[in-house]
């Protein structure tokens, strides 16, 4: 009986002594850097997120402690940062895994492990170039099916028959919204955003969100090579009237699609890029500058591709010059494809960046902020050979004549030649211009 | 096979009385490409004087054919298509000229007459037809309006006038004043029309006029017939029936006719043709009083072959001299083994090779084939264009030689994307999770283009150097061959030293290899040395016909252009899986985003709006319009029955067309992009085109063939 009472006694003083110990929280309030509302929870509920502001309470029964120091350790590489103060703010700048510990008066009173994510923020503007690449495109791709439809509508007027030529024609400048639907498509598919609450379940990383943009803009913007596109068709579709045109117009007809097929190529690189990214966990000083350059190599590439206007203008020319001559088609081929030269700069100097900004997978060769920076100065070099790229509708305007103009005289090649090129040379000042900041950045000839 | 045929430069001296014989062997055994004889103070001979009979025994026939033709009914529909008819070959006799003018005199008095008499009768049946027709739609506007249609017309005192008008409004004001009495009905139900009848006393003609001018009047011609429009309408019936009668009797006797009459016809025709292609051709001869000289080019294989068929047609009155064949002018015609036919219409098309120079056929055949099947890059695709190419060749193209050389080209391009599509696990899309097919297939693939195009990109970029590198190479022939040192240095030398240097310092300088110091400053100087020759200048100073370079900037950018251009085969051939994928993809969705549905929420509407839609459109006899309200019909009812089976018949569906329409974009894109890679970045490094054509002086029979030994080939 005496055994039994000194148990009870003794579970009775543990129960006690339990009860009136100090009881350790953390609460943690989060900060969104978008939004003006606050939310608090436990630790163990709080989604870190990079970039947004946490604040973080240390209490016992509902007191805060003061003398609290917080130790933030990163599990990779073991760096920590040290916070004093109760309560504290800390932003977290990379993501990863992190184990926090509180110390009361230098003892450590606790450690928790926390994840911080990269955040759905990345999936939005990946969103936003998903949308760039189908409105642009499609926005190509409907005026030049609508200028060859007008030419179809011409064409059937005459010859009903003639509208299977009229809607083969008009199939041409659909490609490029085609490519823009496949890079919107694969945009959604790499980003994880595929009907998906963004908001919850996705974490996508400012860079890699960027490169998406990057794609989204080369393939989009060079999606408005279907007006040229569609122009050329629209010859084809009035030039077929005559027997024996038919596959020599549709030669044509493919030329001005190049750009949108750089553009393409261009955005699917830089999907590799984004793919790397999202399988892989980098600083997002690396990412953001990576993706700003990948904005830049996707605004050079599309910019440019809208100097298949000319390229359209000029096979237009061409068209009609070999339906006139059927012996002008391999000169006039030459005339149409000079306008295609300043896409083929914009793809030189984006395949450059690519290359030494590592953007189809790995860390480039530069001090984590350099590379933001350096990705800045990469925007220089789209809008240079971008804008300047856009020379080529004037090149064309003078291809298109000068195919006109050897079906009239064949000897006036070589000097056509030379007028035709006299407009690529504010190409070649884009291009050298984008050579001088790539040299700049050190990412060229370095 | 790398070049145009051999050619022998022909001249034969002729005695008149054997011309026509020689002529007549020339055009049969169709191996003389005639040209001007070229002989100075020579005159040109002059067509014979029956031409005129010829021509005019030609346009006679063909007018005949036209009629005897008229009974042939156009065949149509997919049997026709897969099995096309085979067109009419007639039995020719081989027969001289004075005997096909005097034949075909006789066949012209024994039918023409009867033939033309037949054609008369049968437009005027045509006409009155078309005049009944008309009547009848004017007879049955006028229904419901109770007069008598003999009355129409302009009497001494009263008019009675009917026809349509689009505004009734001045008339009735004409007849609230009295003026004219009016009776008219309205059709239509948004552009009203009205129908009318108007009596007028003659005094009102000249404001009745004026006021039905201003109604746009519309006059019916009524004029013979009489009663009611009712009795009026069974009279044009009945006429109507009389005439199809006598249309079809008229058809019955051209039929018989043609039975008789038209494989003489039609082969008498040929012959007239081909006797007027002998008249034309002599213009390019040369007279003297009693001989003409023919000059011309003859493929050396066959020279043997073409003397010893003259001499023995001209009974050795005839002098034959030949020499090889050199020069600007010379014909080319290709030199082919004959799997390599069909590609010929490539190099056609851009321009006819130069003789001499290269026929890239052998090159670019090959190349164009591997190129399809990389940028298509999909064995379901390529399975479907193979059974395209498969019913072109032996089926749709049977008789069309166009079709006929694109199903072989297609056949051998589809077999070339199945391959490539193999290797790269592309079948109908990437073989991954969204391809209904990868439980029953599934293998890793040597080339996984989606998840690693960059090494596709360097395969296209080689790829694309090594088929540059070739055409400097035949361009580098071509210089070298004809003594053009100055453009061989210019346009090839130069190359052949910038570019192994060039790609050794980008390597270099991006990292990509290391290179020693003095491989460094070699390829440099090498480099320095290869822009000095592109410059020109060297090779204006050794060769004055060769011009100096002043765009040898823009030949570095064309260079890495035409380079860069090659890229384009891995962004084809990741389109054609992307949205082949995206095709996979969509009906996963759909089948994911329906099947949540209840069979009635989503099956009943289909059905209801099928019904409808079947109903409305079932008078149209429209096939299409049917076919869809059909199909909405069959979705809804096996949707009721069974949602799960609705939802795999319309993911099938959705696949089958998805599928289908996307390989038909993607071909024709793979199609005209690997020609282009021909045309543009290979051709213009060595092409020499705007040669002149091959076309021998031959018996062209359309509708005939002469089955006696040395007869013409069907």
């Amino acid at each position: 009986m005496k055994k039994l009472m000194l148990v009870l006694m003794v579970v009775m003083v543990f129960a006690l002594s339990m009860g009136s110990a100090a009881y350790g929280a953390i609460s943690v309030t989060h900060n969104r850097w978008y939004s003006t509302g606050e939310e608090t929870t436990t630790l163990e509920k709080t989604t870190f997120v990079v970039g947004d502001s946490y604040t973080f309470e240390y209490t016992e029964n509902n007191v805060r402690i003061d003398n609290i120091t917080w130790v933030v350790t990163n599990v990779k590489d073991g760096t920590q940062m040290v916070y004093a103060g109760n309560p504290i703010k800390i932003s977290f700048q990379n993501a990863g895994k992190y184990n926090l510990t509180v110390k009361e008066n230098g003892s450590v009173v606790s450690t928790t492990p926390i994840t911080v994510h990269d955040g759905p923020l990345g999936a939005y503007l990946a969103l936003i170039g998903a949308g760039i690449a189908v409105g642009a495109s499609g926005m190509g791709a409907a005026i030049g099916v609508g200028i060859a439809g007008a030419s179809g509508t011409a064409a059937i007027a005459e010859d009903p028959k003639r509208l299977r030529n009229a809607l083969i024609f008009q199939a041409f400048p659909q490609t490029q919204a085609i490519y823009g639907l496949l890079v919107g498509i694969m945009i959604l598919m790499y980003t994880h955003t595929f009907a998906t609450s963004l908001h919850i379940s996705v974490d996508v990383p400012v860079g890699a969100g960027l490169v998406a943009l990057g794609a989204g803009l080369s393939v989009g913007i060079a999606g408005l090579s279907a007006i040229g596109q569609g122009i050329v068709a629209g010859t084809g579709i009035g030039v077929t009237r005559k027997e024996g045109t038919f596959g020599k117009a549709v030669v044509f007809t493919v030329l001005p699609e190049t750009q949108a097929i750089y553009g393409l190529l261009i955005a699917i690189l830089l999907l590799q890029g984004l793919n790397w990214m999202m399988s892989k966990t980098i600083s997002t000083s690396y990412a953001l500058g990576m993706g700003i350059a990948a904005v830049g190599v996707g605004l050079g590439m599309g910019l440019s591709g809208i100097t298949a206007i000319g390229q359209g203008i000029a096979a237009a020319g061409g068209s009609a010059a070999t339906t006139q001559n059927s012996k002008a088609f391999s000169s006039s081929i030459i005339f149409s494809v000079l306008p295609e030269t300043q896409s083929i700069y914009a793809l030189l100097a984006g395949i450059l960046v690519i290359t030494a900004m590592s953007l189809m997978g790995g860390i480039p060769n530069f001090a984590p902020y350099q590379t933001i920076l350096i990705g800045l100065g990469v925007l220089g070099v789209g809008f240079s050979v971008g804008l300047a790229g856009i020379s080529g509708i004037g090149q064309g305007i003078t291809a298109g004549a000068a195919a006109a103009a050897y079906v009239k005289n064949p000897s006036t090649r070589s000097r056509s030649i030379i007028l035709s090129v006299m407009s690529e040379t504010f190409a070649i000042f884009g291009l050298l211009m984008a050579i001088l900041i790539m040299m700049s950045l050190g990412i060229f000839g370095g | 096979m790398l070049v145009p045929a051999k050619m022998a430069e022909v001249e034969v001296l002729v005695h008149n009385s054997v011309k026509y014989n020689v002529l007549k062997s020339m055009q049969r055994g169709g191996f003389v490409h005639l040209v001007h004889h070229g002989v100075d103070g020579l005159a040109n001979a002059r067509p014979s004087q029956d031409i005129n009979e010829i021509a005019d025994y030609g346009f006679r026939m063909a007018k005949i054919m036209a009629v005897l033709n008229l009974p042939q009914k156009k065949m149509g529909g997919i049997k026709e298509i897969l099995n096309p008819t085979p067109p009419e070959r007639y039995e020719a006799l081989d027969m001289g000229r004075n005997e096909i003018l005097s034949v075909a005199k006789r066949v012209l008095d024994d039918i023409e007459d009867q033939i033309l008499a037949l054609n008369d009768r049968w437009e005027h049946l045509n006409d009155e037809l078309e005049r009944v027709t008309r009547r009848k739609k004017q007879i049955e506007m006028l229904m419901g309006l109770d007069f008598d249609i003999s009355h129409l017309g302009e009497g001494v005192y009263v008019s009675i006038i009917a026809g349509t008008v689009k505004s009734i409004d001045s008339l009735l004001k004409l007849k609230q004043d009295g003026r004219i009495a009016i009776w008219y009905k309205v059709i239509g139900k948004k552009n009203l029309t009205y129908v009318t009848v108007i009596s007028f006393i003659s005094e009102e003609k000249k404001d009745v006029e004026s006021a039905l001018r201003f109604a746009n009047f519309n006059e019916f011609e009524l004029a013979g017939l009489k009663g009611n429009p009712f009795k009026a309408m069974k009279i044009l019936e009945k006429r109507r029936s009389e005439i199809k009668n006598g249309r079809a009797q008229i058809l019955n006797e051209i039929k018989d006719m043609r039975k008789k009459y038209y494989s003489k016809v039609a082969a008498l025709w040929d012959d007239l043709e081909i006797e007027k292609i002998k008249e034309e051709a002599q213009n390019k001869m040369g007279a003297t009083d009693f001989t003409t000289v023919i000059h011309g080019f003859i493929q050396k294989k066959r020279l043997d072959e073409a003397i010893a068929t003259i001499k023995n047609a001209s009974k050795g009155l005839a002098y034959i001299v030949w020499k090889d064949a050199k020069g600007e002018n010379v014909p080319s015609a290709f030199d082919n083994p004959r799997f390599l036919w069909p590609f010929q219409a490539f190099v056609e098309m851009y321009s006819t090779p130069k003789y001499g120079y290269i026929d890239p056929t052998v090159i670019i055949a090959p190349l164009f084939v591997a190129f399809f099947g990389l940028t298509l890059g999909d064995a379901g695709y390529g399975l479907i264009m193979t059974i395209l190419g498969y019913l072109l060749w032996f089926h749709i193209g049977k008789y069309n030689w166009t079709n006929k050389t694109l199903g072989k080209i297609l056949f051998a391009s589809g077999i070339s994307a199945i391959v490539f599509g193999l290797i790269q696990g592309s079948i109908f899309g990437p073989l991954n999770q969204y391809n209904p097919l990868t439980p029953f297939i599934h293998y890793k693939p040597i080339l996984d283009a989606m998840n690693n195009p960059v090494t596709l990109l360097v395969i296209a970029l080689v790829v694309g150097i090594a088929q540059i590198a070739l055409g400097l190479i035949l361009g580098a022939y071509h210089h070298l061959r004809y003594r053009k040192y100055g453009d061989f240095l210019t346009s090839e030398l130069s190359w052949f030293l910038i570019l192994p240097t060039g790609g050794t310092l980008i390597g270099y300088y991006f990292s990509w290899w290391g290179v020693s110091g003095d491989v460094l400053n070699i390829s440099w100087i090498i480099l320095g040395l290869g822009f000095v020759f592109l410059s020109g200048i060297p090779g204006h100073y050794i060769n004055k016909d060769s011009n100096v370079n002043t765009m040898a900037f823009f030949d570095v950018t064309g260079m890495i252009g035409d380079w860069l251009s090659y890229s384009r085969l891995l962004a084809l051939d990741l389109a054609t899986s992307g949205l082949a994928l995206t095709v996979n993809l969509f009906a996963v969705i759909i089948r994911s985003m329906v099947s949540g549905a209840g069979s009635m929420v989503c099956c009943l509407p289909i059905l209801i709006i099928g019904f409808a839609l079947f109903a409305f459109v079932l008078h149209t006899k429209d096939k299409l319009k049917i076919g869809i309200a059909a199909v909405l019909l069959l979705f809804g009812a096996l949707g009721l029955i069974s949602l799960s089976a609705a939802l795999w018949l319309f993911v099938a569906v959705f696949l089958v067309v998805g599928h289908i329409g996307n390989s038909i974009l993607q071909s024709l894109g793979s199609f005209v992009h690997s020609l282009r890679l021909q045309y543009v970045e290979f051709f213009s490094k060595f092409y020499e085109g705007e040669g002149v054509k091959f076309e021998p002086f031959r018996e062209i029979r359309k509708y005939s063939k002469v089955s006696k030994a040395g007869g013409v080939k069907k």
